[in-house]
C-alpha cells in the first residue's frame, strides 16, 4: 500500500470515481468472487489508459486492496490498475478513499480527457526524474564511434566473426545534437547537447522517441537509466520500457516516448515548467 | 482472442504462442505482444476455461508500465493448472523464468530466476509421468544466450523439478562448433514422456552485409538437431554427427537466409530471419519431424519439412513438403501419429498482397492436406513495430486435437477466413468494420492474435 498520495496516484494508472454497486460479487463471467470484490459503476474518470477510457457509467469489477473495505451505495475515489479484461472489465485497487476526501489536486484534475491527463502525468514524472530538461532543436543525427564499429563484418566463410552479437532487439542507438534554446531543469551550459536515442522499431524500443534533424521542442533528458528504470518498474513506478547496456551512465538518453515533446504540443509541458518554476503545481487543463 | 472489453484497441498483437493444460485441455493460454490495457506494471496472458472458445486478459507478467513483455512464451506443465514461463522482462529484457500455480489467479507470476543477456526464450515444460521421477515437472527453455563462451550461444536452461519452491536451473551450451560469434535466435526444444528430449536450431558459420542497413545475410547456417535420452542430464550430447563426430546432427548444412531488422513491403512488413520447428511423435520418440526455412531462388523465404525415424540419425533424403514465400512455421503431432503443421504465407500479386495462414496435415507425412485458417492483407494496417505478425505462431497437439494460434489483419469479413470465424470483440462482417463496445464508434483494423482448435475423429 503506498504511503503517499502522489505515489498512489502514480502507481495507479486508472484513478475513477465510483459508487459501489453490489458487494461480494462480479460484473463479469471468470472473476473470483471473493469479500474484496465488489461491483462497482464509473461515475467519472481522473485518468485512465486508452481501453478504460469509455467505462463511465459502466459496472466493473474491484478487487479492493489493504484492509479498508467499502459500503454499498458509497461512493469513492479508487486507485486502480488493470486486471481482467473479457466480456467487462476488472481492476484492482491499490488504495481507495471516501470521494469527499478526495485530495485538491486530484479535485482539480476532474473533467477533461482522462487519457490527455494520464499522459500529463507521465510527462509529469519523466519531468521530475530528468536530470535536465530543456527546449531546442536537433541539429544533427549520428552514429556514435562506438555503435558504428559494432557491425562491420568480415565475409569470407569460416573466418567470419562478429563484433557484437546480433539481436532483433538491438537499439541501434543513435545520437541527436541538439541545438539548445533555454534550460528548464538542471544544469547545462553548452550551446549544444546530446542525447542518445534508440533508433530501433522492434518492439522494444518503438515507443521511443526517433529524433530527426530539423526537430523543434521540448527535451527531458536523463542519465543512468539502466540502473533506475528497473528498480522503477519494480516498484510500480513509471519508467521507459526498455533500456539498454550499450549506453553509459554518463550518457543522456531519451527512452520514454514522453521524453520529447514537439513544438507544437508542448503546451502542457511548459505548464509543468512554468509550475516548477514558480513552485505550485502545474494546472491541470 | 481480443475480447469484447477491449474492443477498441488497435494494438498490433503479434508474436503469438499457445500452450494447453494436459491436465484439463480446457484450460488454454494464448501469449502475445500485447500492453496491459490497463496500462500497469504487468503484461497480459490470454486465458481461456472453456477450451478456447472465450478469453480473457490477465495481466500477471511482471514487465513495466504500459509495457508488453519483450518476448514471451509459455507452458503447462501438467500438474494442475500449474503454468510456467519465460520471458525478456520490460525494460531490463533479462531472461527470466516465471511460474504459477493458477493462470487465472491476480497474483502476479513468480520469477524463478533472472540474468541478462539472452533472446527469444521459447519454453516447453511437461511432468513426468512415470519411473522414479513420476510427478517430477521438467522446464526447458531455449534461448540465444550471449553469454556463451566462445561463441556458442544456442542454449537450453532447464530444471528437472521445476515445481519445487525454490527450483535449480541448469544451463546447457548445445553448440559444440565453431561458429560466426553466435548461434540464431531460434532455439527450440521438446520432449517425449520416454524421457527423450530434442532441440533444432540454426548454427551461424558465416555472414554478410549490414544489420542496421538491413542488408544483412546469413550466408552459411546449418540446421542442427541434438537430442538427449535422458531427460536433459546427459548434455544433449546422444547424437553426433558421422562428418565430424562431435554433437548435434546437421541435418542440413550451409543454408542462407536474410536477418532482417525490418520488414519491408517486399516482404510482407514482416522481418526475416529463418524459422524451425521440431516434433517427436508421442507414441514413439524415434519419429521426429523437423520444419526449416531458408532462402531458395524465386521465394521470399522456403520452408521445408523433413523426418528422422531413427532418433535423428538419419534423414529423409528429400523434403516432405517444400512450400515457397513461408515463415512461422510450427508442427505437432497428435496421439494418433498424425502431423500438424502451422505456417504463414505471403501470396498474391503486387497490389494485393496477403498473409495466407495454412495448416497442413499428414497421417505418413507423404499426403497432406491443406486448410486456410486466414487470408488476409498484407499491406495493412502498416506495421507499428517489428516484427509485423510475429517472429513465430505456435501449434501444440492434446491428445487427439490440435490447437494453435497465429496473428493476422482482424477485418472482420468472413472472405478472408474461408473456414470460418468467431469475433469476440464487437464487429460487423457485412459493412467489414470493427466497432468500439458502443457498436457505433468505428475502429480501424489492426494485427490481432487468432485462435484455432482442429478435433481430429
Amino acid at each position: 500500500m503506498p504511503t503517499k498520495a502522489g505515489d498512489r496516484t502514480q502507481q495507479a494508472r486508472f484513478v475513477f470515481k465510483g459508487t459501489v454497486v453490489k458487494l461480494k460479487s462480479a460484473a463479469m463471467p471468470g472473476v473470483p468472487i471473493t469479500e474484496r470484490t465488489a461491483v462497482v459503476r464509473v461515475d467519472e474518470i481522473i485518468h485512465a489508459p486508452e481501453a478504460l477510457r469509455d467505462t463511465v457509467g459502466q459496472n466493473i469489477t474491484v478487487q479492493m486492496g489493504g484492509r479498508k473495505t467499502v459500503k454499498r451505495g458509497e461512493q469513492s475515489v479508487f486507485y486502480a490498475n488493470g486486471w481482467l479484461f473479457g466480456e467487462g472489465i476488472a481492476v484492482q485497487s491499490i488504495d481507495h478513499h471516501a470521494a469527499a476526501k478526495m485530495p485538491l489536486a486530484l479535485a482539480a484534475a476532474v473533467g477533461g480527457d482522462p487519457v490527455e491527463k494520464l499522459a500529463q502525468q507521465d510527462a509529469q514524472v519523466r519531468f521530475e526524474s530528468a536530470d535536465v530538461v530543456l527546449s531546442g532543436r536537433v541539429k544533427s543525427i549520428s552514429l556514435p564511434p562506438e555503435a558504428a564499429a559494432g557491425f562491420k563484418l568480415a565475409a569470407t566463410a569460416g573466418e567470419t566473426t562478429i563484433s557484437k552479437p546480433i539481436s532483433e532487439h538491438d537499439p541501434l542507438i543513435q545520437e541527436a545534437e541538439i541545438e539548445v534554446d533555454a534550460v528548464h531543469k538542471g544544469s547545462h551550459s553548452a550551446k549544444t547537447a546530446k542525447v542518445r536515442f534508440p533508433n530501433s522499431r522492434d518492439v522494444k524500443w518503438y515507443k521511443a522517441p526517433k529524433f530527426r534533424a530539423g526537430q523543434e521542442g521540448i527535451f527531458m533528458l536523463h542519465k543512468g537509466e539502466t540502473k533506475k528504470a528497473p528498480q522503477r518498474a519494480a516498484a510500480g513506478m513509471l519508467a521507459a520500457a526498455a533500456v539498454s547496456t550499450e549506453v553509459s551512465d554518463d550518457t543522456y538518453t531519451a527512452l520514454h516516448p514522453a521524453d520529447f515533446q514537439p513544438a507544437e504540443q508542448a503546451g502542457a509541458v511548459m505548464n509543468i515548467i512554468a509550475a516548477a518554476t514558480s513552485g505550485s503545481e502545474p494546472e491541470s487543463k | 482472442m481480443i475480447p469484447k472489453a477491449l474492443s477498441s484497441e488497435t494494438q498490433q498483437d503479434s508474436e503469438p504462442h499457445l500452450t494447453v493444460n494436459p491436465a484439463n485441455p480446457l484450460q488454454i493460454v494464448g501469449t502475445a505482444f500485447t500492453p496491459d490495457p490497463g496500462g500497469g506494471v504487468n503484461a497480459p496472458i490470454f486465458i481461456s476455461a472453456d477450451g478456447g472458445n472465450t478469453w480473457v486478459l490477465n495481466s500477471v507478467v511482471p514487465s513495466a508500465a504500459g509495457s508488453a513483455t519483450h518476448d514471451i512464451t509459455t507452458g503447462f506443465s501438467g500438474t494442475n493448472k500449474k503454468l510456467y514461463g519465460s520471458i525478456l522482462r520490460a525494460p531490463s529484457s533479462n531472461l527470466e523464468f516465471l511460474r504459477t500455480n493458477d493462470a487465472a489467479s491476480a497474483v502476479p507470476m513468480s520469477v524463478l530466476a533472472s540474468r541478462p543477456n539472452a533472446d527469444q526464450p521459447f519454453a516447453h515444460a511437461t511432468t513426468v509421468k512415470s519411473g522414479t521421477d513420476a510427478g517430477k515437472e521438467r522446464l526447458y527453455i531455449g534461448n540465444n544466450d550471449f553469454a556463451g563462451p566462445g561463441g556458442h550461444t544456442a542454449t537450453i536452461d532447464q530444471s528437472l523439478n521445476a515445481g519445487i519452491s525454490s527450483p535449480t536451473f541448469s544451463t546447457v551450451r548445445i553448440e559444440k562448433r565453431t561458429t560466426v560469434g553466435q548461434d540464431g535466435p531460434q532455439i527450440r526444444p521438446v520432449s517425449h514422456q520416454d524421457g527423450t528430449v530434442y532441440a533444432v536450431f540454426y548454427r551461424w558459420r558465416a555472414l554478410t552485409g549490414s544489420f542496421p542497413a538491413n542488408t544483412l545475410i546469413i550466408t552459411s547456417a546449418d540446421v542442427v538437431v541434438v537430442r538427449d535420452d535422458k531427460w536433459g542430464t546427459g548434455g544433449y550430447t546422444a547424437l553426433t554427427d558421422p562428418s565430424d563426430g562431435l554433437a548435434g546432427r546437421r541435418v542440413v548444412q550451409g543454408v542462407s537466409f536474410p536477418f532482417m531488422i525490418n520488414g519491408t513491403a517486399a516482404t510482407g512488413q514482416q522481418r526475416l530471419g529463418g524459422s524451425i520447428s521440431i516434433a517427436v511423435d508421442p507414441n514413439n520418440s524415434s519419429l521426429v519431424y523437423m520444419a526449416w526455412c531458408d532462402k531458395q531462388p524465386n521465394s521470399m523465404l522456403t520452408l521445408h519439412v523433413r523426418r528422422s525415424k531413427d532418433r535423428g540419425v538419419t534423414w529423409s533424403a528429400a523434403d516432405l513438403l517444400t512450400i515457397d514465400s513461408a515463415t512461422n512455421a510450427a508442427l505437432a503431432i497428435n496421439k494418433a501419429g498424425k502431423i500438424g503443421l502451422l505456417f504463414q504465407q505471403f501470396r498474391g500479386l503486387a497490389d494485393n498482397r496477403r498473409w495466407v495462414t495454412r495448416l497442413r496435415r499428414s497421417t505418413d507425412g507423404v499426403n497432406w492436406d491443406d486448410l486456410i485458417l486466414a487470408n488476409v492483407p498484407a499491406a495493412t494496417p502498416v506495421k507499428t513495430f517489428d516484427p509485423y505478425i510475429g517472429d513465430y505462431d505456435h501449434l501444440v497437439a492434446q491428445g487427439a486435437d490440435f490447437y494453435g494460434i497465429f496473428s493476422a489483419n482482424n477485418t472482420p469479413d468472413m472472405a478472408n477466413f474461408p473456414n470460418g470465424v468467431k469475433y469476440q470483440r464487437v464487429a460487423n462482417f457485412t459493412s467489414h468494420k470493427l466497432f468500439k463496445t458502443n457498436g457505433v464508434t468505428t475502429v480501424q483494423p489492426s494485427i490481432d492474435p487468432f485462435f484455432f482448435k482442429i478435433t481430429e475423429s
